[in-house]
């Protein structure tokens, strides 16, 4: 970690410019929309700020901690019931071409359905199957058992599945587009 | 990680994959870093004049801004309103509108993507809630070439029956100058673009140079003003604009008032937008002509 408060501003500059896209997808899956997500990430990172001179409190994996903080802030925010998530009406259906327009509807869609699982199973299947933590380590974030992480994460793929059929979205085939 | 999971990872990033231009996430950083030297620039009687420039470089790498003064406002504002609209862009919007005497306040975000050159545009609209049933609204719209395609949520109570989308051609521009419908409102069956402000800035009181200002990728300046728009003073829409070195506009926030005899305000509305994505991609397509019907004139009330 340099040791200059110049160094030290660019080489935060550089992280986040590296890894804030993945953890802002991460947000925008957790809270359902942008601004939410944006608000989320950026006050994780004013935490992660100041304690990136301290190499020691963030144990030298920064992507980690920023990890830890936005689900922990997250959990708080839902506790407090300080951001109340918007109903969002549904979609037309999706006709499953590469377009702009369908491009836009299908995130909306799937944040849609994701919305609709409890938040405890929603942060399970995202920090699972997104971020591709193992069990014991989404455990350890969500303050919960591994056990209870693998009935979570069964049962929210399920869910899902069923959500996004109802739509006529088979799960990763329509939309496995944007893996490219 | 299995298939299973490889399905689910795609789905999800599937879910993440609109990310909307704007969006700075160093912004709040960036904001306590500032705070904080100015604490320490407060605390610091006596400061080597090396270390104050220290400090404007240091404060200078995080803001990543320029202190230029453009020479003429209206000039650099309307002409880099012109050169936006000129080629493709993405957008955000938010926005409110308030009407005291029925208790109304309802909220609306669009996101969506415009190619003027090739008329191929589309906005997926949220919003509401609506009067009555208190539920939100989603509207789809595909514009391609002079054809507005509205698809509009059926649970909404709003909309056409029978099938779900409506095509209609897009009426001609007006102009524009109905109270509080300048960016959107009653122009809602155009595709948004920062143009929709130039009548309004052509009779601009004022426009002026602010200061600074910078998002992720750019830096640039802003400006502000105030407008009557149809020379009506009881209605203002007051904002700022912010165009990039580029020339382009990178969000325009506005708010719009109308007083009456009766009530000050009478109707407030606000609109946030923020543009970016400039020269990429667009492509847009008809929905299946058999879920088409042919209308006379779009649909695109939100059911105030």
């Amino acid at each position: 970690m340099p040791g200059g408060s110049e160094e030290l501003e660019q080489s935060f500059a550089a992280f986040v410019r590296d890894h804030g896209e993945r953890h802002l997808r991460v947000a925008v899956l957790l809270t359902g929309d942008w601004h939410a997500a944006e608000d989320l990430v950026q006050a994780s990172l004013i935490k992660l700020y100041q304690a990136w001179p301290r190499v020691d409190l963030i144990d030298g994996d920064p992507d980690a901690y920023l990890r830890r903080v936005i689900v922990n802030t997250y959990r708080s925010w839902w506790r407090a019931r300080w951001r109340r998530e918007r109903p969002v009406a549904e979609l037309p259906e999706h006709a499953a071409r590469d377009d702009t327009a369908d491009r836009l509807a299908l995130a909306l869609l799937i944040r849609q359905a994701l919305g609709e699982l409890p938040r405890k199973q929603r942060a399970v299947v995202i920090l699972r199957y997104l971020e591709d933590l193992p069990e014991a380590e989404v455990a350890s974030l969500l303050g919960c058992s591994a056990g209870s992480v693998k009935t979570h994460a069964h049962r929210g793929l399920r869910a899902l599945r069923a959500k996004l059929s109802e739509n006529g979205l088979p799960l990763g085939n329509s939309t496995s587009r944007s893996t490219t | 990680m299995n298939d299973t999971g490889q399905d689910m990872r795609a789905t999800l990033l599937a879910g993440s994959d609109d990310v909307p231009p704007g969006i700075d996430l160093l912004r709040g950083v960036r904001e306590q870093a500032a705070a904080r030297r100015r604490h320490r620039r407060r605390m610091r009687v006596l400061v080597p004049a090396g270390a104050v420039a220290g400090v404007v470089a240091a404060v200078a790498t995080l803001l990543g801004t320029s202190v230029t003064n453009p020479p003429s406002a209206l000039a650099a504002v309307t002409s880099a309103m012109v050169k936006t609209s000129a080629q493709s862009y993405r957008f955000t919007m938010n926005g409110s509108l308030t009407l005291p005497s029925i208790r109304l306040r309802q909220q609306f975000a669009l996101t969506g993507a415009i190619d003027p050159q090739h008329e191929r545009g589309t906005e997926l609209v949220t919003g509401g809630p609506l009067r009555g049933t208190h539920n939100y609204v989603t509207e789809q719209l595909r514009f391609i070439g002079k054809n507005l395609y509205t698809w509009v949520s059926p649970a909404s109570g709003l909309g056409s029956v029978g099938k779900p989308w409506d095509e209609a051609p897009i009426p001609a521009p007006d102009t524009r100058a109905s109270p509080g419908s300048e960016l959107r409102g009653n122009t809602f069956e155009h595709p948004i673009s920062p143009a929709e402000l130039l009548g309004v800035l052509r009779s601009a009181a004022a426009v002026r140079y602010v200061g600074p200002a910078s998002g992720p990728g750019w830096t640039g300046s802003k400006y502000a003003f105030t407008a009557h728009p149809a020379g009506s003073p009881a209605v203002t829409v007051a904002g700022t604009v912010d165009v990039d070195q580029q020339g382009r506009v990178r969000s325009l926030d506005t708010i719009t008032t109308v007083r009456t005899r009766y009530r000050n305000p009478a109707q407030t509305e606000t609109e946030d937008l923020t543009f970016g994505g400039f020269g990429g991609p667009v492509q847009v397509t008809a929905p299946p002509a058999s879920q088409v019907k042919q209308t006379i004139t779009p649909y695109w009330e939100f059911g105030f």
